[in-house]
């Protein structure tokens, strides 16, 4: 197999040992780091360049890694701000997100007969949003909002990592997170009704007052 | 009445469903939660939906061609500026600049029992992969091999535990509370078998508290939560590897074989049924652990 051949016969003993280390252990994060970088990207030819120039960026500044620190993470910041920097479509995006579409779209319109439709555990409708759904409703956010779901839901980093790798405050991390959760519910909700798992009439004769989480906004404390 | 007004609870509801909440909170919250069914609604909504975007989304296998052409540039690539990396002058003796690629049958690169030179102590976790250049450079090639479909060539069950005590360490809060009866329900339709508790014979102090869905490295798993006598212990679900439980241990207690192997500290006893991998890992000791995991009585 000439998979390897190419090694400079420059490279000293100990950097050899230092690629060898950084192949065995971030290596070991290639699905997630691919998983990530098909839901930014959207494509899997970018996919693909993402995640080598990514793996590339993060064995130049490997000393840089924190040993005992969550590899995954630092991984995932690289990937995160090499796609920023390249591959995403800067102007248009920055609009939406800065711009009056910032206010979140599913906030205060759903009403409890809504949500427990979806969430009915007989019917199991949230299951019947088959993943094809899902992944439909994610690949229209915002690239800062499908970042946010992709790290929290996907990934399941805390909020204080996710913090590092967008390189923001936390309490920023949880209103954008918010912001796309509730999009991301909004396109469900319509999707689910079109496909009938749940009745749009039926909200008018419950009467019932729409879920507000308004609150949510003022009060942001959170552990750590 | 609980202390926690419901405006304060579905003012959280995915700080509590991201497990974020401090511990005060959290208990407070899961009083409020007990009274309060709409609060409930609100928190098995979020809930449902972080389940089911988790398991919409979940990572996709990369390809081994992506691994190759990974490994293939980080061949070609420069050294990166070995900050603070020194290496002794006489410690490299059977490293050479040319690696040797012929030999591909070599021990899984996990387990090379390099201790780490006492120079450089910043780096001591992670130089326990260190290997002479040669076998790294084999390993290499194992590693990329197109006919390897697992994330690494080693069979052994080693990395599946470490993954195990990983997440009990974590300690993602549960999806699933209440009767060990409802849990099968709700893992149904997202796990390809089924995910039934465990029940602890004669053992009073164990109790059921929650479940999960999680994973075990690529595998799909279930996650039951006990508390035993006032002790966390996580019972994963999960099925077996090929290889069984290759690289553990096993003894027979009662009559019946339990696997258990010793991952950062804990002990974590394995049992094997139909298919099915469990694995129970907790704030016990080793013996209390054992004797825990053998009394456990698999459902069907």
């Amino acid at each position: 197999m000439a998979l390897v051949t190419n090694t400079p016969d420059t490279l000293s003993p100990e950097a050899s040992l230092l690629r060898d280390e950084f192949a065995q252990e971030a290596l070991q994060h290639l699905d997630s780091m691919y998983g990530a970088a098909m839901r930014l990207t959207r494509s899997e030819a970018d996919a693909d360049d993402l995640v080598q120039d990514a793996f590339l960026k993060a064995y130049r500044f490997y000393d840089h890694f924190e040993p005992g620190t969550n590899l995954r993470a630092w991984l995932l910041r690289i990937l995160t701000n090499t796609f920023i920097n390249k591959y995403r479509r800067t102007t248009r995006e920055r609009k939406v997100l800065d711009g009056q579409e910032a206010e979140p779209v599913g906030d205060g319109v759903m009403s409890r007969a809504t949500m427990r439709a979806l969430n009915d555990p007989d019917g199991n409708a949230m299951r019947s949003l088959v993943t094809a759904e899902i992944q439909k409703a994610l690949d229209t956010l915002p690239d800062e909002y499908r970042l946010m779901i992709v790290l929290a839901d996907v990934e399941e980093l805390s909020y204080k990592e996710i913090a590092d790798i967008v390189g923001c405050p936390i309490g920023t991390v949880m209103s954008r997170l918010h912001r796309a959760r509730k999009q991301m519910q909004a396109k469900l909700v319509n999707t689910a009704m079109d496909m009938g798992i749940i009745n749009p009439d039926r909200e008018d004769e419950t009467g019932e007052a729409p879920v507000s989480l308004s609150d949510y906004r003022k009060t942001r404390q959170v552990a750590g | 009445m609980s202390a926690v007004a419901c405006r304060v609870v579905r003012g959280h509801v995915e700080a509590l469903v991201d497990g974020e909440l401090d511990t005060t909170t959290q208990v407070e919250f899961d009083q409020h939660l007990g009274d309060c069914p709409i609060c409930q609604e609100h928190v098995l909504f979020a809930r449902s939906i972080k389940t089911a975007t988790k398991r919409a989304l979940a990572p996709k296998k990369a390809s081994e061609a992506l691994r190759l052409r990974v490994l293939t540039a980080l061949d070609a690539a420069p050294a990166p500026e070995p900050r603070a990396r020194r290496l002794p002058a006489g410690s490299s003796a059977e490293m050479t600049g040319k690696p040797v690629f012929a030999v591909p049958a070599l021990a899984p690169p996990t387990f090379a029992p390099t201790a780490p030179p006492p120079e450089r102590p910043a780096r001591g976790r992670m130089m326990q992969f260190a290997m002479p250049a040669a076998a790294a450079a084999a390993v290499l090639v194992v590693f990329g091999s197109p006919s390897d479909s697992t994330i690494h060539s080693d069979p052994s069950i080693i990395p599946l535990v470490e993954d195990v005590v990983r997440r009990h360490s974590a300690a993602p809060p549960a999806e699933v509370t209440g009767p060990g009866n409802q849990m099968p329900a709700f893992f149904r339709g997202m796990l390809a078998f089924p995910a039934r508790p465990v029940e602890f014979k004669g053992n009073d102090s164990a109790s059921l508290v929650g479940a999960r869905l999680s994973n075990v490295r690529e595998r799909e798993a279930a996650a039951f939560y006990y508390d035993v006598g006032g002790r966390r212990v996580t019972v994963m679900v999960f099925e077996s590897p090929p290889s069984g439980f290759a690289g553990a241990e096993r003894v027979n207690m009662g009559g019946r074989d339990v696997y258990y192997r010793n991952v950062h500290g804990y002990t974590v006893p394995m049992l094997e049924d139909n298919g099915l991998a469990y694995t129970f890992t907790g704030d016990l000791d080793s013996g209390s652990m054992m004797r825990l995991a053998s009394s456990a009585r698999l459902a069907h």
